[in-house]
């Protein structure tokens, strides 16, 4: 009896199998990219474009929405996105955006397997139009969302910062169906990027208020970008379904593949998906470097990019001895950063020698800044700052200086490069700093409320403009500046760049503030810029994406 | 017997009460906010953010709100959008009144994390996973660890004792977070028998109940073998015995059966563990269980997960416990309910 | 054996107890049947061994554990390649291993001696092995018997107080803990306060001092369970039954009557959670409460290495093997302990 059953078992294990091959063989015909870039794992915390803030959410609401502009991922160029062309004011602070009149909204409809467009009471097809654009904005500045990401446009639209509510008025008016005129208090050159980002991308009303909070589910959404929202697993994958309806336009071409898997895995089971072949593009554990670049095999299919972040530690100039610019300059010229790039990191990070990334509008590149410019590591001049630093603090020797505490979050990055900063520190300076691993949301609370002398942190622009980095996160008082470095000087400048339209003049402030802030003030030690370290099948095709979200609909599976 | 029960299954209201008071109150002594993260949110939008989850209130209230949202039901008619603060796990439709009234029940609130998820949604569709999981997990150590502390206990002494004992301790020793990325190496890269990661086939399931069942089996193998070897030496095996009664009704018949007690003691709280306790396997197989939310929910201190997380193990755990209470009396009749 | 058989017997067992003086002849016995085990001697060797390597660490260690090398980082020697062929040295077809033989078992992430900081990490770990179980056996003793034997209302409230503990939430207290007195370092607690003071015990321990009482204060009660439901099934015994028929006070009875008949299944039990408390610790390195850097431990080299260990698996398998080695040894002692304890197993062996 037993055996039978067993049998019989074992005969509907193999058909299932078969059905499982059979409908593997089927699923070939599509062309359907499985990919972990910019994931981790766990579920992304919100697909709603007013709530979202981190990478792995932008990378699949750039999917399914297109802003007023697109960012291109490659030139850092601001090309039309939804909007077909738009007009700025002579005193540069109202914007008018013509929008495309092709662009349905659109959902996919799990029953008949296909995306629909989305039709009105009268039955009409629903398209994007400038009221939704409105709605969107009015409905994420309104307190009552919380969008936590919305301050960045604020101070670009009239009423952002004050916006109390429904009511309150707005700078952004639906000319027509297809018109959008957007008048801001500033002028900001760098304001069309913004203008451009997820936050900032239309809405269907309808939508929201007929599903409430569980609106982002694909069975409720609307969106209108290159792909639809196929499925949702939660706490495991997200699939993107190519729209038949988007129009294609050069910065946003109609998607070639057919669908894509984005998997929210951990990095580290991301290499074992993409090495049994299950996986088609991912990012590598950076502790999996040395096999994956020696692999005959993977070391082909591995690249590098640019990405848009700074790692560096800031020093808490409130707290002795780093009230004392010298120590602080001490401690930054005493940090090996080409050691940790060439043996902890290994991809190719570069070591930095000023805050914002080279790259972004209003930074020196590399090979043009003079020689001397910024800040790296130098020994001699460790000492010197260092002698510098203990006379201006009335201390005889190392001896007296009080305990000096280095806190970061306790991830093994982070835990690597704080144990070798240590020992640089030691050998060069001769100071012994205790280290604090906390967990990431007390280290982040602490830092908040009153950072330890030395702590680490990092940026990822939002924008690729010095502004984003220099004004919005080192100015006095900013939530960012934790180590609340401040300098008159440095204000001035930015505030001043921040309003300059020629773009050379831009680069002259910011060199200057960025001299200030890395070198003669020292508020922070820039450690290095960082690289994306991908690895990709051979028949994958696609663009190489600077700026973090990689845009799908430009990649393709060769056959 | 009945009235036993019954009064166990009252006082988990009170031990749930209990563990609902201490939770909160650690979690808010905890430093850092769900909204402390790597770019740190404005003052002005922190603000924002504390008022829509009503992180202002005095703490007092804020624990009365979630206790009354969870242990209030409510009846409400109409057409019911659903929202952050209105997911009711039991919705029932009462067949009188008008305007469709519902009755709705149990309420554990939003995530702040998951920002357009409930905690609701969570058990919904997390837990039903992790339930699985640790049941083949359970599975597979019963099915290795029992067996093997038999055989060791009956073999006792010999190069099979030591022998089935080194397995097990191999088991124990040898931490999941290592087992599971070779298992994962071996058997889906090298020589690819089953999927890498996932949930969904039983393929998938067979590496992470293995790395989960294996480590828990050494525990099952050990007890047994030590209870079994205990009860072996009863006067009442020896009577057996010496009654002529065959070794394998001896064994199988009288010593088994007191030889589980130890072992059934620790089945409950095993099952709550593996169930819960998953957070390793299910990251390194990317298994989308609840096991995870134990951890991530603390980490990212999720208020409202952390709390429904922790009453959930915990009811789970009085219930286990009651049963192994109940398992006792049945197998061990000296044991008195008074 | 035949004549210690004779004392097997119920009655028989209590008088002897009685008329031996105070525990000596038990405890007498019991480590002469120990010795006789020889598993659980290899254990006791292995024990013994690593509680001197701890000791005596910055003599026997060959390097020092925190030095860095960092361009000598995953270096191997020879030998580990060739044990692991997944690991191709440089100069080969996809090899990617520098090939360093001054370092006996190799080098971390960071350069640093693998060897040393495994003969350090044995400080900690032998710490978690004692501290926890103790704690542990403490707690748990105390409150099971008093449970099992007290019956009844002290028995349901206690057992109540055992299913809150057991939901009680760890992760939170260690986090607690953790935040509260780690940041402590950064001279935001006056010297002389006790924030100050329990923040330099736990940098002295490595960051292992919380760790520590958040498993000591969460990890009882299976404990206690375990004492409960031995003690209700052997208080119904005809020994027992017999010694309070001789008149002796409730105490006296659990203290030198139960209390050594359920001694073998508690270490037993106590032996197999020893791995656990020092897995626990490698969880916790996982999530990231881990020991604070750069103090070695098993758990942490286990956690740090596993992330790597199609790489370089010699940086997870070495601390595990380590790991291996304690708790077999824990556990053959336990089993020898239980099997020495126990009176009624004298036939048995």
């Amino acid at each position: 009896m037993r055996s039978r059953n067993f049998a019989r078992f074992l005969t509907i294990a193999v058909l299932l199998m078969a059905l499982t091959a059979v409908s593997m063989v089927h699923a070939q015909d599509k062309k359907i990219l499985v990919t972990g870039i910019n994931m981790t794992n766990g579920d992304p915390e919100s697909l709603d474009p007013g709530l979202s803030q981190d990478t792995k959410q932008i990378q699949i609401l750039d999917e399914l929405y297109v802003g007023l502009t697109r960012l291109d991922e490659v030139s850092l160029e601001v090309k039309p996105g939804l909007a077909e062309s738009w007009t700025v004011s002579d005193d540069g602070k109202v914007t008018t955006f013509k929008l495309r009149q092709d662009v349905p909204w659109v959902r996919y409809n799990a029953e008949t397997d296909a995306v629909e467009e989305l039709k009105d009471d009268a039955g009409k097809v629903r398209m994007v139009t400038a009221n939704d654009l409105v709605y969107a904005w009015k409905r994420n500045f309104d307190p009552a969302t919380a969008s936590p990401y919305i301050y960045v446009l604020a101070p670009y639209v009239a009423g952002g910062a004050e916006f109390a509510g429904p009511d309150s008025e707005l700078g952004v008016k639906a000319i027509d169906d297809f018109t959008v005129e957007v008048t801001s208090p500033v002028t900001a050159p760098f304001a069309l990027n913004i203008y451009g980002m997820w936050f900032s991308r239309p809405l269907l009303q309808s939508v929201i208020d007929d599903a409430g909070t569980s609106w982002t589910e694909p069975e409720n959404t609307a969106t209108y970008g290159p792909f639809a929202f196929k499925e949702w697993k939660h706490e495991e994958s997200a699939t993107l379904i190519k729209n038949p309806f988007w129009p294609g336009t050069d910065a946003v071409p109609q998607p070639k593949l057919d669908e894509v898997v984005i998997k929210f895995l951990d990095d580290t089971t991301q290499l074992p998906e993409y090495e049994a072949g299950t996986m088609d593009a991912i990012e590598v554990p950076a502790d999996q470097l040395d096999r994956v670049k020696a692999d005959p095999t993977l070391s082909t299919e591995y690249s590098n990019g640019v990405q848009n972040c700074t790692y560096y530690y800031g020093f808490n100039s409130t707290k002795a001895p780093f009230t004392s610019a010298h120590m602080r300059l001490a401690f930054s010229y005493a940090i090996d950063r080409a050691a940790i790039t060439d043996n902890i990191l290994k991809a190719g990070q570069i070591p930095a020698r000023w805050y914002t990334r080279p790259g972004n509008v209003g930074v020196p590149t590399v090979e043009d800044a003079p020689a001397d410019f910024g800040v790296s590591f130098n020994v001699d001049k460790a000492k010197e700052e260092f002698a510098a630093g203990l006379k201006e603090l009335n201390l005889a020797s190392a001896a007296d200086l009080p305990s000096i505490t280095l806190a970061f979050g306790n991830t093994p990055l982070h835990t690597s490069i704080g144990q070798a900063i240590q020992q640089m520190w030691k050998d060069n300076l001769g100071v012994s700093v205790e280290l604090a691993a906390l967990d990431t949301t007390t280290y982040f609370s602490v830092q908040r409320e009153d950072s330890n002398q030395i702590f680490r942190a990092g940026w990822c622009a939002d924008y690729p403009d010095a502004n984003n980095w220099l004004n919005e996160t080192m100015h006095t008082g900013v939530a960012q500046n934790y180590g609340k470095f401040s300098n008159p000087d440095f204000d001035k400048l930015v505030e001043q760049a921040a309003v300059e339209p020629d773009t050379a003049e831009r680069s002259k402030l910011y060199a200057q503030a960025e001299d200030i802030l890395v070198a003669k003030d020292a508020g922070i030690a820039p450690i290095y810029w960082y690289v994306t370290k991908q690895l990709r099948k051979p028949n994958v095709e696609g663009t190489y994406s600077v700026i973090g979200a990689e845009y799908y609909e430009k990649w393709d599976i060769a056959p | 017997m009945v009235k036993y029960v019954l009064r166990r299954f009252l006082w988990m209201f009170l031990v749930l009460f209990v563990i609902s008071i201490v939770t909160f109150t650690l979690m808010h002594a905890v430093p850092g906010g769900p909204f402390d993260r790597e770019k740190p949110l404005p003052a002005a939008n922190l603000k924002q953010l504390n008022e829509k989850y009503h992180l202002d209130d005095p703490i007092l209230k804020q624990y009365a709100d979630y206790v009354g949202s969870i242990v209030i039901p409510k009846v409400t008619s109409g057409k019911q959008v659903k929202s952050l603060d209105h997911d009711y796990l039991f919705n029932i439709k009462l067949p009188f009144g008008e305007g469709n009234p519902t009755f709705r029940w149990i309420n554990f609130g939003p995530s702040f994390k998951s920002t357009s998820r409930t905690v609701n949604d969570i058990f919904r569709e997390n837990l039903p996973i992790s339930f699985q999981l640790g049941l083949a997990a359970l599975a597979v150590a019963m099915a290795v660890g029992i067996p093997l502390g038999v055989f060791s206990a009956l073999k006792h002494n010999t190069t099979y004792d030591y022998l089935g004992m080194g397995v097990a301790i191999l088991g124990v020793s040898v931490p999941v977070i290592i087992t599971a990325p070779l298992l994962q190496y071996f058997f889906s890269v090298e020589l690819k028998w089953v999927p890498v990661s996932g949930w969904g086939t039983t393929a998938q399931a067979i590496l992470p109940a293995v790395a989960l069942g294996f480590a828990q089996s050494a525990i099952l193998a050990r007890l047994t073998r030590a209870s079994l070897l205990q009860v072996l030496g009863e006067d009442y095996i020896r009577t057996a015995r010496a009654k002529g009664m065959p070794e394998r009704v001896v064994i199988s018949v009288h010593a088994l059966k007191n030889g589980m007690i130890p072992v059934i003691t620790i089945l409950g709280p095993l099952f709550a563990a593996l169930v819960t306790g998953t957070f390793v396997v299910e990251t390194i197989f990317g298994i989308p269980g609840m096991g995870r939310f134990f951890v991530t929910s603390v980490t990212g201190r999720d208020y409202p997960v952390i709390m429904g997380t922790i009453l959930l193990y915990a009811m789970f755990l009085v219930l286990a416990n009651l049963l192994v209470d109940v398992a006792y009396a049945w197998l061990d009749p000296r044991i008195r309910f008074n | 054996m035949a004549a210690i058989n004779k004392t097997s017997s119920p009655i028989g067992g209590v008088t002897q107890l009685s008329t031996v003086p105070k525990g000596q002849g038990l405890w007498a016995d019991a480590i002469r049947r120990l010795f006789r085990n020889k598993a659980a001697v290899v254990g006791l060797i292995i024990l013994l061994l690593n509680v001197i390597m701890a000791i005596f660490a910055p003599i026997i260690a060959p390097k020092s554990y925190t030095d860095q090398t960092l361009t000598q980082n995953n270096s191997a020697p020879l030998w580990i390649t060739q044990i692991f062929p997944s690991m191709i040295p440089k100069g080969d077809v996809g090899g990617y291993v520098t090939i360093n033989n001054d370092y006996t078992l190799g080098t971390d992430n960071l350069g640093r001696d693998l060897l040393s900081r495994i003969i350090y990490g044995s400080r900690i770990s032998l710490e978690v092995a004692i501290v926890g179980p103790l704690v542990s056996i403490a707690l748990g003793l105390l409150i099971g018997m008093i449970a099992g034997y007290g019956g009844g209302r002290i028995d349901n409230f206690l057992m109540r107080i055992v299913d809150i503990m057991y939901a009680f939430p760890t992760f939170l207290l260690i986090i607690l803990l953790m935040a509260f007195f780690r940041t402590s370092f950064g001279g935001k607690h006056e010297p002389g306060s006790l924030t100050y003071v329990m923040g330099q015990i736990d940098a002295a321990m490595g960051g292992m001092f919380f760790i520590f009482l958040g498993i000591g204060l969460t990890s009882w009660m299976q404990m206690a369970r375990l004492v409960r439901g031995q003690v209700l099934s052997q208080r119904e015994r005809e020994y027992v039954e017999a010694a309070r028929a001789l008149g002796d006070t409730t105490p006296s009875i659990m203290l030198r009557h139960i209390l050594p008949n359920i001694l073998g299944p508690l270490i037993v039990a106590e032996t197999l959670t020893i791995p656990t408390y020092i897995s626990y610790e490698a969880f916790l390195s996982f999530i990231g409460l881990g020991v604070n850097p750069p103090t070695p431990s098993w758990g942490s080299m286990i956690s740090e290495g596993s992330r790597v260990i199609s790489t370089y698996p010699y940086q997870a398998l070495f601390p595990a093997l380590a790991l291996f080695l304690v708790m077999f040894a824990f556990n053959f002692l336990g089993d020898g302990l239980r099997d020495a304890l126990d009176p009624r197993m004298r036939g048995q062996g």
